[in-house]
């Protein structure tokens, strides 16, 4: 099967229902930069789209992402466990920004249309 | 928010995850402040993190067995519950003459004709299967398993003929007529306490049943079943057999659950035969109802799961 942006999607990545503004992506995204543990995730969250992840809301994510080797926990520093994205999470990560563009720029171009 | 509490929200969530996450949670909880957004938060993500660990275990043939097993058992008893409700009352004959409850009376018979025949095709092989293994593999506390619930249901069935016997044929130790007052019954003391007699003897029954036979069913090797007559010979897989009924089982259960919701809408809303004052039967119906709708409706919902995660064809283990 061709590794396509549906396949992608499809195959592997983030729970079924999941959409584009869903925690898991949001997670993916806030790797994406380097290693992060949770509070500083749910701050960057915030500073990227608005959006302040709940606790329970943002490890429902973190397990997901984790049991589907997306991201991957690295060494505890006390209490606080950062994690980091992995080399398929960043794969599935832009498969689904590619998407995404599309999407918007679709949108984008139908409204101007208008 | 306190340590204290932070660690009682993290024993909301499954020990399994409680091991892997509990601690880095908890700190995360701790740098956050009390409030009732960040509980109900909480509360929603430990629900489906129960969930994604029901989905895990539901891999397992024997798993989709044992909660097929309980998911029937409650349906049944929804479906029993109803059926003593309505059997015999006012409501029976409002049933009768009224369209739309009658079509939804015969769709809820016709949904648990489909769903008992397929419980029944399946427990038949299962239960024939695990006592052959009891036989010959001279396990015994299979064989201990399974006889316990037929006791109790012997015992059920004879404190009812004896109520029966001792009332000369009057009464019946029903639960659902406790309340019914007519000449030929007895004393309303004599019928609360033997109608509660039936009730925790049926309730013990259901439960010890469930929890019995699920338990065999996870300890049994279920092997193949071979019935040979004269020269032509059948081999029946318990899991396979199993396996094949799940989506019959659940568009049973569900054609029931339907029905049942549609049965008590057109029932109350047509006939207003809940109403306190002017209804058939009253608040004690409209409860029962209630209850055989929950009774009815989890069953259905958790057996549409497990047949959207049944797509594997078990093997012999």
């Amino acid at each position: 099967m061709p590794r396509n942006t549906r396949y992608v999607i499809a195959s592997k990545g983030l729970a079924d229902g999941e959409h584009f503004s869903d925690p898991g992506v949001l997670v993916l995204a806030s790797l994406a930069d380097g290693p992060k543990h949770g509070y500083a995730m749910i701050d960057d969250i915030e500073q990227m789209v608005g959006t302040r992840l709940g606790p329970g809301t943002l490890y429902g994510a973190i397990g997901r992402l984790e049991r589907d080797e997306l991201i991957q926990p690295l060494d505890a520093q006390e209490r606080r466990q950062p994690y980091r994205i992995t080399a398929e999470g960043k794969r599935v990560l832009a498969a689904k920004l590619a998407t995404l563009r599309r999407v918007a720029l679709t949108g984008l171009k139908r409204l101007n249309a208008i | 928010m306190k340590a204290s509490t932070a660690q009682r929200l993290v024993r909301l969530y499954p020990l399994r995850w409680q091991l892997r996450y509990g601690d880095e949670f908890a700190a995360l909880l701790e740098d956050h402040a009390l409030s009732f957004a960040t509980v109900v938060d909480v509360v929603v993500a430990a629900c489906a993190a129960y969930f994604r660990v029901f989905d895990i275990h539901l891999s397992s043939p024997r798993t989709r067995g044992v909660v097929l097993w309980t998911a029937w058992m409650m349906a049944l008893a929804g479906g029993v519950s109803l059926f003593e409700t309505v059997d015999d009352s006012e409501l029976a004959r409002m049933t009768q003459q009224q369209p739309w409850p009658h079509f939804a009376w015969v769709g809820l018979e016709i949904g648990a004709a489909i769903a008992g025949a397929a419980i029944a095709l399946s427990t038949a092989v299962v239960l024939w299967s695990m006592l052959l293994e009891a036989g010959s593999s001279r396990r015994g506390e299979i064989f201990a398993r399974l006889v316990v619930p037929a006791c109790m249901g012997l015992l059920l069935v004879g404190w009812v003929g004896a109520v029966l016997f001792a009332t000369r044929g009057r009464w019946g130790a029903s639960p659902w007529a406790v309340a019914v007052q007519r000449p030929d019954f007895p004393s309303t003391v004599v019928r609360w306490l033997t109608g509660f007699v039936t009730m925790l003897l049926a309730v013990s029954t259901e439960i010890v049943g469930t929890m019995r036979v699920a338990s065999a069913l996870r300890d049994s090797s279920l092997q193949v079943v071979r019935l040979r007559v004269g020269r032509f010979g059948i081999a029946m897989d318990p899991l396979r057999i199993g396996t094949a009924t799940i989506p019959v089982l659940a568009s049973g259960t569900l054609v029931m659950f339907a029905c049942v919701v549609a049965w008590g809408f057109s029932a109350g809303i047509r006939t207003a035969a809940f109403d306190a004052r002017t209804g058939a039967m009253g608040l004690t119906a409209l409860t029962s109802w209630l209850m055989s709708v929950i009774l009815i409706g989890v069953p259905a919902a958790l057996m549409i799961q497990v047949s959207l995660h049944t797509t594997d064809t078990p093997r012999l283990s």
